[in-house]
């Protein structure tokens, strides 16, 4: 068990896809400027990459090596497509909001990565939970960005005012820059230093 | 392991996964397309009723639909084909023609509404419901502080020639534009020249003028 265990969360700090591996940044500078829509984000990337693991997994000795990629991509673009009329379904205002980039999350690293590293060569029960794990971790990343563009850029956080606008009578002067894609850049090294820096074995040699 | 390699093994793989890929697709999509039609619809008739300033941005879907019940439709002509304009009335007397807009921006088709008042002079209000501008540049001609600013400026002058405009920078105060020009959005100058082609072309001969005209003239018949 404390093998499943370590699957589900060494993706979260220890081996983040985001953090070490560096991989799917361009969903999270484009969709980070509201936590509603990371959080939302996070989780329709999480369920993907867990049920295109789980599905590549199940019938993985049945997947000829030479067309292995084709078979996953379909896999993996059948589920965001399910996740895109699910969210235009439920959640018709979020999903209006990350407009393009649900479909986009076809093209996130991420989820192949593990269909492909991990769900191709593990039983489904790990890969599922593996495709959860790195689901979490990169949400944490989007979370993270999230939360301060979203408070620094526009004073809110979930919508709800917590800086008072200067525009509104209040103190705060909304930092433009953190409304715009490149912030995410600033905020995502930033978090790769703080997690590098608090675990010694994830820096690279120079 | 080897027979994975033939290829009636590989035709057979990719056939029952498209298969079964297929069925799982057009299921979800038919079966939800229902929800996603209603949500368009009440996402169409709440941005339609922010627009013209009739409801608050945070109504409830309830209300919505209340306050939608008391719109009227009517016809109009243009060169675009027949539009649909919405007409809201207080005790009788209409307060506000909303007309429904689209007009090319930087990257994508905007669709909004424009709302005036009963003698088509002033805007009551400004909307967006669908764009695909950049976030935080043009996708702020959703924020409602800027869209504010079209709120009581006037569209026509007296002889029905189209005077709002949205212009590069700010407006000078002071000048005698002042009351037909709105603000262009900073970083946006595109979407912002977007959205002020739009305006001129639907109040034009083009869009809604002919149907302004004919308006105007049954107002002042009836005494208004």
């Amino acid at each position: 068990m404390s093998t499943l265990k370590n699957t589900l969360l060494d993706p979260i700090f220890k081996n983040n896809p985001i953090g070490l591996q560096v991989l799917g940044i361009c969903s999270a500078l484009a969709v980070t400027n509201k936590l509603e829509t990371s959080l939302a984000m996070g989780a329709a990337v999480t369920l993907v990459t867990a049920f295109a693991s789980l599905a590549v997994s199940l019938i993985r000795r049945h997947i000829p090596a030479s067309i292995r990629i084709i078979v996953q991509m379909t896999i993996i673009a059948s589920l965001v497509i399910l996740a895109d009329q699910i969210l235009k379904a439920f959640f018709f205002e979020i999903s209006k909001s990350m407009s393009v980039y649900v479909g986009l999350i076809i093209t996130n690293c991420i989820i192949m990565g593990r269909a492909e590293g991990y769900a191709l060569s593990n039983t489904p029960l790990k890969s599922f939970i593996d495709g959860i794990g790195n689901g979490l971790g990169y949400s944490v990343v989007l979370i993270f960005v999230g939360v301060f563009r979203e408070l620094l850029g526009s004073g809110t956080l979930l919508g709800h005012a917590v800086l008072p606008l200067t525009k509104n009578g209040g103190w705060y002067q909304p930092n433009g820059l953190m409304v715009l894609a490149p912030s995410a850049f600033f905020l995502i090294a930033i978090f790769i230093w703080v997690v590098r820096s608090l675990d010694k074995s994830q820096q690279e040699e120079g | 392991m080897s027979d994975n390699q033939s290829t009636r093994k590989v035709f057979i793989v990719s056939l029952v996964l498209c298969a079964v890929c297929s069925v799982m697709v057009s299921v979800a999509a038919v079966l939800l397309k229902p929800l996603q039609e209603a949500n368009r619809k009440l996402d169409f008739k709440r941005n339609l009723l922010i627009a013209a300033g009739l409801v608050d941005g945070d109504v409830n879907r309830q209300s919505v639909l209340d306050e939608f019940e008391k719109i009227e439709q009517l016809e109009a002509s243009t060169s675009r084909g027949e539009k649909t304009v919405y007409v809201a009335r207080q005790e009788g007397q209409i307060t506000h023609y909303i007309f429904p807009v689209t007009g090319k921006g930087l990257w994508s088709t905007m669709r909004g509404f424009l709302a005036l008042s009963s003698d088509f002079k002033t805007v009551m209000g400004m909307g967006f419901y669908e764009h695909g501008e950049t976030p935080g540049l043009g996708g702020e001609i959703t924020n409602p502080a800027w869209l504010a600013q079209f709120k009581g400026k006037q569209a026509y002058d007296e002889s029905l020639n189209v005077r709002l405009e949205v212009i590069k920078g700010s407006v000078e105060p002071d000048s005698v534009a002042a009351a037909y020009q709105v603000d262009g959005l900073s970083g946006a100058t595109l979407t912002t020249r977007g959205v002020d082609d739009m305006i001129e072309f639907w109040l034009s001969e083009e869009g809604y003028l002919p149907f302004v005209r004919e308006h105007v003239k049954k107002g002042k018949g009836a005494g208004l």
